[in-house]
């Protein structure tokens, strides 16, 4: 491994495979080894893996559209502060501001179009290089990603929503009560003077998410606008009721 | 491919399927059509659909699962069936997270909390 300097990329190791989706195990295995050798944590192989695979897949894909004929080009180096890789196709290329927001309303229930942003909230540099035919990713060890984030969630949380619109005198305080009995959730909801509710709700964040979800469902109309903070959960509560 | 161990295996309790992954990682576009293909035969099969999918042995995923996932209900919808998600690593909820699918699908910390509001 001496040599190999992710700021140098004539350093990079490389791995030309096939435009096959069985072919490509071969370079994740490559890159994967070589954040374990230098000892990279459980979050930043996660991240790396998953750009990884999306890089590949749309590179097997879109960029040479399954043709057998043309080969993708894996570069990579991982030393004990970061990781580069660079994944080339034989494609057409294509135009990386032209991809749609995934998470619109109307793309939501889209069944593809996710990579790109994967990649990108995985890692902490992408850059596309000749019209999208190669896609650049870097890899802090020490960043914290989103899944070091995650790791966090598994305890409770406590989420405070400030709920703005026609929210008071409509009942909005009983039937949040109302829904949080359905769930593992404590906390209080009430009127502040400037005519919002706000809510503040500990629990796991799974259940919080949901819980969530269900009091804006039952108060859609009334909402205009929630503006959601987390935390970390104080335990201070014993149940969930309507505060003054 | 019909020889090849599956990749789900799915047990019925009180008219749920529940349904776990036997594979650890849901990332190759192959395996993963052809668990949308078990998926969707399962849904076929069903009259009154309603599904659990246990992700207690996945540690890792890729936006074509998550592709699957979103055909799968879609087709549980059209049969106005109902799909829950449970036991998903927070590793794997921060994906759904970032891809605002946590608001699509609905998910439970555990089977038993599924289990109880189908």
């Amino acid at each position: 491994m001496t040599g190999v300097d992710p700021d140098n990329e004539a350093t990079f190791c490389e791995c030309v495979i096939k435009s096959d989706l069985r072919e490509t195990c071969v370079a994740k295995q490559a890159v994967i080894e070589a954040l374990e050798r230098c000892r990279y944590g459980e979050d930043a192989v996660f991240a790396v893996k998953l750009a990884l695979e999306e890089a590949l897949t749309n590179a097997v894909k879109h960029g040479n559209r399954n043709d057998a004929a043309k080969n993708i080009i894996v570069r990579y180096a991982v030393n004990t502060e970061k990781a580069v890789v660079v994944v080339r196709d034989e494609g057409g290329g294509f135009l990386p501001d032209e991809i749609p927001d995934c998470t619109s309303p109307d793309r939501l229930p889209l069944p593809n179009g996710r990579g790109i942003m994967l990649i990108r909230a995985y890692t902490d540099e992408v850059c596309f290089r000749d019209h999208g035919r190669e896609i650049y990713f870097l890899k802090r060890r020490a960043t914290a990603g989103p899944t070091a984030a995650a790791s966090r969630r598994s305890t409770k949380i406590r989420r405070t929503i400030y709920y703005s619109g026609q929210v008071q005198g409509v009942g909005f305080r009983y039937t949040t009560r109302d829904v949080a009995s359905r769930f593992r959730v404590t906390g209080f909801v009430r009127n502040i003077p400037d005519g919002r509710v706000e809510l503040v709700v500990e629990g796991r964040e799974i259940e919080l998410d949901r819980f969530q979800t269900a009091v804006e469902d039952a108060m859609r109309g009334a909402i205009r606008d929630a503006a959601a903070t987390d935390a970390r959960a104080t335990g201070e509560f014993k149940k969930f009721s309507i505060a003054t | 491919m019909a020889d090849e161990k599956p990749h789900v295996s799915v047990k019925n309790s009180g008219g749920v399927n529940i349904v776990e992954f036997a594979d650890r990682k849901i990332l190759e576009e192959l395996s993963i059509s052809e668990i949308g293909e078990e998926l969707s035969r399962v849904v076929a099969g069903m009259d009154d659909v309603k599904m659990l999918l246990s992700f207690k042995n996945v540690e890792h995923l890729s936006s074509a699962a998550l592709g699957m996932l979103i055909t799968l209900n879609k087709h549980v919808a059209e049969k106005k069936g109902k799909l829950k998600l449970s036991d998903i690593t927070p590793q794997i909820y921060e994906v759904f997270k970032i891809t605002r699918l946590n608001k699509l699908f609905s998910v439970y910390g555990t089977a038993k909390e599924a289990l109880a509001d189908f």
